[in-house]
């Protein structure tokens, strides 16, 4: 099998990093609307890496984390899965719900769902970036809130995409408002069927539109 | 204990065999996934897979094959043997296989591969004959799961738990 790392150009890497580019900005501005705020995004890092290095982007295994997950659904398979620590997810509740800084404290119901409202939208828009630029149909899933060591909640992810590749293409970014920083690490994963499916896509739009 | 003890982790994905005394074979944050220790007592050789797939059939990329339970206790077993482990004095404990998702929506079987993962290790243990001793697995929580060679001895985490032996 040819791994996708052999097969990946040049051009093919400015077209993911464009696109990349232009999902995470529309997140940000999705996520400021929902907030009030002007929550603003680091460019984009793009990785491609062997699934057991996936783990070692975003700090210890054993390490707690809440990660909110989406299925994508549609003319692409994947994951978008939203990952950071409980302090950081705390902060992020109380952006949303508008509290002072520190009022969250634990993750309950209600926060878990307003966390879970903040995957599904940046997650929404970046996907509706991505279905603009290629022309797919592209769907997410509800969202879904996990509390739990960070390679645990990654398993998710990785798992469906064991079974047919070797490596995943990993989207990092990290929210920043006025006030605070939030760092979460904003991870879309397409499987590798779906990733070879929009190079194709874009590929031919970017020489046609030359 | 008067060596120093050696952690040596064992990622998704991967195995490893020893019989080096000082090291604890750890598999970190186990959700899905199932961590297998194996241990022959009379040799001191153990060694730990972390699983993330039932079976190689299903799948297109075989890579690393230690992902898959069909193949990665086979070769776990094998490399044990090359250190002087016999698969009849072999004893296994594992843990994991959890299911990390619990919104609705994601409750099908088809995205319970924990519980296939506990399956696919029990059944191929078994057709090795190795013993099954201990299993802490399935439920909602993640586990770290680490092997110390010197002894055999197995112990498991979850989060915000205390480590226990199993």
């Amino acid at each position: 099998m040819i791994t996708l790392t052999e097969t990946l150009r040049e051009e093919h890497w400015r077209i993911l990093k464009d696109v990349a580019a232009r999902g995470t900005t529309n997140a940000a501005a999705g996520l400021s609307e929902m907030v009030g705020r002007n929550i603003r995004i680091q460019m984009p890092s793009l990785y491609m890496v062997r699934l057991g290095e996936v783990s070692g982007l975003l700090g210890r295994p054993e390490d707690t984390m809440v990660g909110i997950y989406l299925a994508i659904g549609g003319d692409v398979r994947g994951h978008i899965l939203l990952m950071m620590s409980p302090r950081e997810a705390h902060g992020l509740v109380d952006m949303v719900m508008s509290q002072e800084e520190g009022t969250t404290s634990t993750l309950g119901a209600m926060e878990r769902s307003a966390l879970g409202e903040v995957g599904n939208l940046t997650g929404t828009f970046f996907l509706n970036a991505l279905a603009e630029v290629t022309r797919m149909n592209i769907q997410p899933s509800p969202p879904a809130v996990m509390v739990d060591m960070g390679a645990a909640v990654l398993d998710v992810p990785l798992a469906a995409l064991a079974a047919s590749a070797d490596e995943a293409l990993v989207i990092k970014t990290i929210f920043l408002d006025d006030l605070r920083r939030i760092e979460a690490a904003f991870l879309v994963m397409p499987d590798m069927e779906s990733l070879r499916a929009i190079l194709e896509v874009l590929e031919k739009r970017w020489r046609s539109s030359r | 204990m008067a060596e120093q003890q050696v952690v040596v982790p064992v990622g998704i994905g991967e195995l490893r065999a020893s019989r080096d005394p000082a090291e604890v074979l750890v598999a970190y944050g186990l959700g899905s996934c199932v961590g297998v220790c194996l241990y022959d007592p009379q040799a001191r050789v153990g060694g730990l897979a972390h699983v993330m797939l039932p079976r190689s059939a299903e799948a297109a990329s075989l890579n690393p094959p230690g992902k898959f339970a069909d193949l990665a206790v086979p070769m776990l077993i094998e490399e044990m043997g090359r250190l002087g482990a016999l698969p009849r004095r072999m004893v296994g404990k594992i843990a994991g296989g959890a299911q990390m998702l619990v919104a609705p929506g994601f409750s099908g079987n088809g995205f319970n591969v924990g519980e296939r993962n506990i399956e696919a290790v029990r059944a191929v243990l078994e057709s090795y004959r190795v013993p099954l001793l201990r299993a802490e697995t399935g439920g909602h929580r993640g586990r770290t799961l680490s092997l110390h060679v010197a002894t055999g001895r197995v112990m498991v985490r979850a989060i915000g738990e205390r480590e226990t032996e199993l």
